[in-house]
């Protein structure tokens, strides 16, 4: 019979935990691009053109439409070996439990690099897990998959295996950016064309398993608008070098997520182009940030609900 | 199909001896399980956080089929999964069929002072 094409479920949550009580739970919910694959990894070639496989890579990676602010601070606490995964494919027969069922536990941990973005498109975040096994033990492991049985995680997947949920989905809503903090991006939101924030892990060095080892995250705005004066200029070039910045985007009802970036982190540059049909200016702010240099805050006053201790229904990062 | 019931029983880490084609006899560390094995199975023996870190598989050849069931060459590894749990799961439904312990079989100590 054929294998049924597919994922259902990309599920992380907190090292060590999967196949005990699982703590720090987050899927992928509303989301796609969901993929997992299987490569040789460098083989050696020898006399012959012959190439001998001692690795096989594995990679794990989707795109989610869920990217609360739990999300985002569970991507971040995931980085260097601090996940246990799960990845579910849909049903293989009619039978129940006919799903493959790949867990990434204990010595098959995964290493990750993620991508929070919020755009004038669409809010996402981006998770891209990776790591080498020898060829032996990739194959244990491929054994593995038709025998396991799924963990359902209470309140991430037990109501739908991957995880959607109406009340995590985010979209753009642009409440506020200002650089620096109070003050206006220079562009008004007539002018604006597209913006885009994305936050994501960066400069990954890989162990010899081929897991990212992440020091930084980069942060980078950028900004596109049209019809700048010259005084929009002139206001622009009067800005700091490393201007404090202030992102406010909403979520649910008055609900939001708020970025807060003291100056000194982003550098701010800006090109300009007058052309025969265009007044184009692009701004960009960008900066690499340790690791561990952010906090986050939830409950009133923060964005969230009063009673929301983990960001799912808004919150604050700010960067320290 | 009808849901089999689930055994509970330990297996036991025994001597086996073997003598290679060339050199001294040695002496094995086996598992043997006693079971249907007309269908593919796994056994899984789990570490304190219920991870399989321990796998065999008929499907891999790494359960071998005796005329009682299976069985595997756990040599070099009798202390690190003595005392764990372990589950050997029928692949095809997923159903766990036997759980327990694995327990290493005591060597008694002859003194021949």
């Amino acid at each position: 019979m054929d294998g049924i094409v597919g994922l259902q479920q990309i599920l992380a949550c907190d090292a060590g935990t999967l196949l005990t009580t699982p703590t720090g739970a987050v899927a992928m919910g509303f989301g796609k691009d969901k993929i997992f694959e299987e490569t040789d990894h460098q083989p050696q070639k020898v006399s012959g053109n012959i190439s001998l496989v001692d690795f096989k890579k594995l990679m794990v990676s989707g795109l989610s439409h869920q990217p609360t602010m739990f999300m985002l601070k569970k991507s971040f606490d995931f980085l260097n070996g601090g996940a246990d995964v799960q990845v579910i494919t849909p049903k293989q027969t009619a039978a129940s439990a006919s799903e493959d069922v790949m867990q990434f536990v204990g010595s098959y941990l995964l290493g990750l690099d993620f991508e929070f973005v919020i755009s004038h498109e669409a809010r996402t975040i981006k998770w891209m897990w990776e790591r080498i096994l020898e060829k032996a033990a990739a194959l244990t492991f491929k054994d593995t998959w038709d025998s396991a049985t799924a963990v359902s995680v209470a309140g991430v997947t037990d109501t739908d295996i991957e995880g959607k949920n109406y009340s995590y989905r985010r979209s753009p809503k642009l409440i506020a950016m200002e650089a620096p903090s109070g003050a206006s991006i220079a562009l008004t939101d007539y002018q604006r064309l597209e913006r885009k924030l994305t936050i994501k892990s960066s400069k990954a060095i890989k162990n010899d398993q081929q897991q990212s080892i992440v020091n930084f995250y980069t942060v980078t705005l950028e900004i596109a608008g049209t019809g700048m004066q010259v005084a929009d200029l002139i206001t622009l070039a009067g800005k700091a070098e490393t201007p404090s910045v202030l992102i406010k985007e909403g979520n649910a009802g008055a609900y939001y997520d708020k970025f807060v970036f003291p100056a000194f982190k982003l550098g701010i540059g800006n090109d300009f182009k007058i052309g025969d049909d265009k007044r184009e200016s692009r701004i960009k702010l960008e900066g690499d940030i340790s690791i561990f240099a952010h906090s986050f805050a939830y409950g009133t006053n923060n964005g969230g609900a009063a009673d929301d201790s983990t960001g799912i229904t808004g919150g604050t990062m700010t960067i320290v | 199909m009808a849901e089999k019931k689930l055994t509970k029983k330990d297996l036991v880490i025994e001597d086996e001896p073997f003598k290679p084609k060339d050199g001294e006899p040695i002496t094995l560390k086996v598992i043997k399980i006693s079971c249907d094995n007309k269908t593919e199975k796994a056994l899984r023996v789990l570490n304190n956080r219920n991870q399989n870190f321990f796998h065999r598989s008929s499907r891999l050849g790494t359960l071998e089929k005796t005329d009682t069931g299976f069985k595997t060459d756990v040599t070099g590894f009798e202390e690190v999964i003595n005392g764990l749990n372990y589950e050997l799961v029928e692949v095809s439904s997923k159903e766990v069929l036997h759980s327990g312990k694995i327990v290493l079989k005591e060597v008694k100590v002859v003194n021949n002072s």
